[in-house]
């Protein structure tokens, strides 16, 4: 009954989910409501386990002195200093917070985030290299495309923008629709599986 | 020699179905890792995810027989914050350098800053997504990837169960049977008689 269970609980709740998607009556809506209302709290209650988990995993490094145990104290300060002082101040609408979130994570994410380019440069540096007929293709084509995009592409020859429109619109849309057609069915299988407990990866482990 | 396994199950909530394929690898990586006594580090960007990898990689341990083996902190949730999280797994791999980095899941921008760290401290990669706008990263950086679809299909394959590979049969057949559809739809729209663009092409 241990595995039974919760196979049971997760069918009923995601059958309970897909009829109320297609039959609207107010029941089933109520059924939908609640078993969303149950999923948000379960969610707000899992941020608490995974502060303690950083918690633990941190105060170890500390205390043991690892490699960055720095590190561990700055995160562990910081993250301590706007739990507190976002319940003690709120943190909607309250300026200082709103001031230290777009002073702190908010540059620190956008850095991150514009580190993508350098990584990209790197990856389409050992990608581009000419081994095989495929690494061939694409490089042939990632210069088309580069070409195309850029104002001195036009002046090196007027017909490149027209060969990147085709080339975006044509052989690579056909390739990305191909994927999510397949990716679509795929997840629906995944779905059906998981509702008739074929798949029990998610209740800890037994494939 | 010594050297962990990193898996990622990506960013995706437990909505996601990706997500949910992710488990299946785990439970398999899991196994694997306590069977060889390799450690493996699992990072979580989802609140959420993270109790339930952490009890995938336990029971992985305990149907090892290797209860003891199991390391609570090995589990990690880094940031619910999507570059907070890809800073985190940066900096957790160039510190402990894993051998294995396995990115299987839902995964969006921050996909290229893991799998290219992984690049570079020479691990070993397999990734997989269904988002399309990943996949060309994931196929840059990864030593072998799975594309769209085929991170659903990484369970039966993986299992050897009978039933989830008859599941995967019937899909393909599915896939067919839409792929046919989508032809005869080509075929009726070009040939119908309100289609007007032979006419259009004849008369530049």
């Amino acid at each position: 009954m241990r595995r039974e269970g919760p196979v049971i609980f997760a069918a009923l709740a995601g059958l309970a989910v897909v009829i109320c998607r297609f039959f609207s009556t107010q029941a089933l809506k109520a059924v939908k409501d609640e078993l969303d209302q149950w999923y948000l709290i379960c969610t707000a209650f899992m941020v608490l386990v995974g502060l303690i988990n950083l918690t633990r995993v941190h105060l170890k490094k500390v205390s043991q002195k690892k490699e960055g145990w720095g590190y561990s104290v700055v995160l562990l300060a910081g993250m301590y200093w706007f739990v507190l002082f976002g319940l003690m101040r709120g943190s909607l609408g309250d300026p200082q917070y709103a001031w230290m979130f777009n002073t702190f994570p908010a540059p620190l994410g956008a850095t991150m985030f514009a580190l993508l380019a350098f990584y990209i440069a790197s990856a389409s540096y050992r990608s581009f290299r000419v081994r095989t007929a495929e690494a061939t293709v694409l490089l042939v084509s990632a210069v088309l495309i580069m070409l195309g995009s850029v104002p001195v592409g036009k002046l090196i020859w007027s017909q490149l923008p027209g060969i990147r429109d085709w080339m975006l619109s044509n052989p690579n849309t056909a390739g990305l629709r191909g994927i999510q057609l397949g990716a679509c069915v795929g997840g629906m299988a995944t779905a059906l599986r998981i509702l008739v407990g074929l798949e029990r990866g998610h209740l800890g482990g037994d494939v | 020699m010594g050297r962990s396994v990193h898996y990622s199950p990506g960013i995706g909530d437990l909505q996601n179905a990706q997500t949910l394929a992710s488990f299946s690898a785990l439970t398999y990586v899991a196994r694997q890792c306590a069977k060889f006594d390799t450690s493996l580090v699992v990072t979580n960007r989802t609140p959420e995810v993270y109790p339930i990898t952490e009890e995938i990689v336990r029971q992985a341990y305990v149907q090892e027989g290797k209860t003891d083996r199991f390391q609570l902190d090995n589990v990690r949730f880094f940031s619910s914050d999507q570059f907070a999280y890809a800073s985190a797994c940066v900096g957790m791999m160039n510190r402990e350098r894993p051998a294995a980095n396995i990115l299987i899941g839902p995964f969006w921008a921050e996909s290229l800053i893991i799998a290219e760290v992984g690049a570079q401290i020479g691990a070993i990669q397999i990734a997989g997504t269904a988002h399309t706008h990943q996949i060309p990263f994931f196929v840059a950086a990864c030593d072998y990837c799975l594309i769209g679809e085929e991170i659903y299909a990484a369970s039966a394959y993986l299992s050897k169960d009978p039933i989830l590979l008859g599941n995967l049969v019937a899909q393909d057949w599915a896939k067919m049977v839409m792929a046919t559809l989508v032809l005869v739809g080509a075929i009726i729209a070009t040939t119908s008689p309100k289609a007007n663009w032979l006419a259009t092409l004849l008369l530049k």
